[in-house]
């Protein structure tokens, strides 16, 4: 709202304003012209997967066994298996799941030291601040021979990003990593043609012209907090749906996988829609706004915690009970679930896969064959699981699972001693 | 007076004017009291920090780092007085002292260096976003005190607590404005610095004077934001910066400087918030939502100004000659 706004008064103030005043050097592409990755059905084995330990920290581990197949047999598993965790009916599959190819990568084969180039989002907030430094401390630890270039672009400023990957190019990278915050198809198609493996991490774009994307699936998010939402007021109520950035891929699939969930449920009357920025400032404006609009709302899905938090406070503010709400595992709306005793359903959406992208893409320089789509697992669980997740000990703005240690999130200051 | 002096004065009230009927008509429940309490209180952030701007806009400037100023706030009071081992005075003194030295460099760099205020705090509000993330990494590291949650979320019978210290506000500066030496000093030296000048007020002085007010208004609406949202937000005072200026030019100010008008900024804000408000009750998508604020606003901006411009045929300028709009500087 507050970026819609601003848009709206920048055009006000140009139009007052104006009334009143009347890289380093790479080495050569290999081949400039180089025909598109040759796929074919073969089985992968690179997955990743997210498993809480026992010491309530999470484990990110690269190449674990999800389960024999191809990334497409995983990913329908995800969408049967998922649901089941929250005892939940199993989901089919979307025609695109069963698409996923392995891609051949030999074209791209280079031995180290490498040069990789990310364009990434801004440490703007807690999330992406985590995702930067989850890629910095794997480059550490697993490749300390080669170089990783980050460029960060702000989502406020999204549309500068192609610029910025335009710079990347003049670099000469061996390989690509984009986390997509607008269109960024031409940049793809350009480094394509140079030769320059690109990854996709976080997000997609509207090109055939990228190696593989290592994402969640978050049609499947969206459907497993509004199927779980729909169980929980009996398939029958009034709800508010409440969306991430307008545009942003990621957010829009959410909003799509919930669309066609409630759609199925001709008793479930969607009272409003709003897209929030993931922002808490935003979600509490709008749900402030709802709240004087409708005396009934049963269920709140929102596709992000930013703004589950301002909308839990529009409900405090108000004096209303809080009704079941579908959010992401952020420690402060876990605490809110603990301070307030409201039901909920979380699925993460953890920023350390960024990771996962650097080992994709380290995998497409060895020659080793990709899946087109890598899906991480993420954490799925709803208020029986709170005390497993739930840190009291820690900050609000953590989110869950963290691939730090307990220890390291101490000497961060981001948790109290235990 | 002349009917153009009469649109003129009207013109702060447009989108009032607008949205007030067509929500009268189209959404009934805009007019429940709990949706009025919600708007005047998201109004009264705004016109916090659109009464700063205004006193730097009659200054013949512009502050774009209100916004930095607001996150800002939020984030030292979250830093050093949100965890348990923080203080609350501590939190404030940092506050205070910050947005000071923004305000203090925003006004030097203008006043003293003559950089023009649209870089020098544009500059300023880069300078504090960067400093900002290199403090926090990005991430907060404490809770909002409680104390601010009481303030942003609190009422007084039926009003919220910020729409009575945004009155207060309000009163304050109409009446240095108006009643001060300084007030009148501003006026002039927005009007003409060199006249000014050379009737020996220091126009210099004046002129960084507005940064500060400004920068210590951004402040104290970023500390009641932070209380109202009742969690740190990183982009708590994103888009602060071009509202209020459009609350205080639509307001009736001037960015020749030497006019504006509490009043009519304060109209117009509560416009902006109305319309933003009812489109939020309407549920229309995104793209309508963009398209009904621009409409509106430039319908708005098109009135304030054709009520303004010289008229351009010889009786037209004759008559103005004969009977010249006032220029009053204020019109409280």
């Amino acid at each position: 709202m507050k970026r819609m706004t601003r848009s709206a008064a920048l055009m006000v103030v140009m139009a007052l304003i104006l009334a009143a005043c009347s890289g380093g050097g790479g080495e050569e592409p290999a081949d400039t012209t180089a025909p598109p990755a040759s796929e074919t059905t073969a089985p992968a084995d690179t997955t990743a997967t997210t498993q809480p330990a026992d010491d309530g920290t999470t484990d990110t581990t690269e190449g674990g066994d999800a389960g024999a197949g191809t990334q497409s047999d995983i990913l329908v598993r995800a969408f049967e298996e998922e649901p089941q965790k929250l005892g939940l009916d199993p989901f089919e599959a979307p025609d695109y799941a069963h698409e996923i190819v392995e891609v051949d990568t030999s074209q791209y084969k280079k031995d180290g030291p490498r040069r990789i180039a990310f364009a990434i989002q801004a440490p703007e907030f807690s999330w992406p601040a985590t995702y930067n430094d989850a890629v910095t401390a794997r480059m550490e630890e697993a490749y300390s021979d080669s170089e990783l270039i980050l460029s960060p672009t702000g989502l406020g400023e999204a549309d500068t990003q192609v610029g910025t990957i335009e710079d990347l190019l003049v670099q000469q990278p061996d390989a690509l990593i984009i986390t997509p915050l607008t269109d960024v198809r031409g940049p793809i198609e350009r480094a394509a043609a140079q030769g320059i493996p690109v990854l996709l991490c976080t997000g997609t774009a509207e090109t055939d012209a990228y190696v593989t994307r290592v994402d969640r699936d978050n049609l499947l998010n969206g459907m497993l907090g509004a199927e779980w939402i729909a169980r929980e007021i009996g398939y029958e109520g009034n709800i508010v749906l409440l969306g991430g950035p307008a545009g942003v891929p990621t957010a829009e699939a959410r909003l799509e996988g919930a669309m066609a969930v409630f759609s199925k449920y001709p008793d479930i009357n969607i009272l409003g829609q709003e897209y929030t920025n993931w922002d808490a400032a935003d979600g509490r404006t709008a749900m402030a706004a709802f709240l004087t609009q409708f005396d009934d709302i049963d269920a709140v899905w929102t596709d992000g915690a930013g703004q589950a938090v301002g909308a839990i406070e529009a409900f405090k503010e108000a004096g209303r009970e809080i009704p079941p709400f579908a959010a992401e595992p952020l420690n402060g709306f876990l605490r809110l679930a603990a301070e307030e005793g409201f039901p909920f359903v979380a699925v993460g959406y953890p920023p350390s896969h960024s990771s996962q992208c650097l080992d994709a893409a380290m995998a497409v320089l060895d020659g080793t064959p990709v899946p087109s789509f890598i899906n991480i697992e993420v954490p799925v669980f709803d208020t029986d699981e709170l005390d497993e997740w739930y840190r009291p000990n820690c900050i609000d703005d953590l989110w869950l699972p963290t691939p730090l240690t307990d220890e390291q999130l101490v000497e961060q200051e981001m948790c109290e001693p235990a | 007076m002349n009917i153009r002096e009469r649109l003129r004065q009207i013109g702060p009230y447009t989108i009032l004017l607008v949205v007030l009927p067509v929500a009268a008509i189209v959404e009934p429940g805009f007019y429940r009291s709990a949706n009025l309490q919600n708007v005047a209180r998201d109004a009264a952030f705004l016109a916090i920090v659109a009464l700063g701007q205004l006193v730097v806009i009659i200054g013949r400037g512009l502050d774009l780092s209100v916004g930095g100023v607001i996150t800002t706030a939020s984030l030292l009071m979250v830093y050093f007085a949100g965890t348990p081992s923080g203080s609350f005075g501590l939190g404030l003194a940092s506050v205070i002292g910050v947005t000071l030295a923004i305000g203090l460099l925003n006004g030097l760099m203008v006043a003293f260096r003559r950089v023009p205020a649209i870089l020098a705090t544009l500059g300023t509000l880069f300078l504090v976003e960067g400093v900002s993330l290199w403090l926090t990494g990005g991430r907060s590291r404490g809770r909002v005190p409680e104390a601010l949650v009481a303030v942003g979320t609190g009422r007084v019978g039926p009003i919220p607590v910020p729409v009575l210290v945004a009155a207060g506000v309000a009163v304050l500066v109409a009446v240095i404005l108006h009643r001060t030496t300084y007030g009148r000093a501003l006026f002039a030296t927005g009007l003409n610095p060199e006249a000014s000048a050379l009737s020996g007020i220091p126009t210099r002085s004046v002129i960084a004077s507005t940064y500060l007010v400004a920068a210590l208004l951004a402040a104290l609406a970023g500390l009641m934001l932070s209380g109202l949202v009742g969690f740190y937000d990183r982009t708590l005072g994103v888009g602060y910066d071009l509202d209020s200026i459009a609350a205080v030019v639509l307001g009736g100010a001037s960015f020749l400087g030497g006019r504006g008008s509490v009043v009519g900024t304060l109209a117009a804000v509560l416009g902006l918030s109305s319309l933003e408000n009812l489109l939020l009750l309407q549920g229309v998508g995104e793209s309508y939502q963009l398209i009904g604020k621009g409409v509106v606003l430039f319908a708005a901006v098109l009135f304030t100004t054709l009520v303004r411009r010289r008229p351009s045929s010889p009786a037209g300028r004759k008559a103005m000659v004969e009977n010249p709009p006032e220029r009053k500087h204020e019109t409280v």
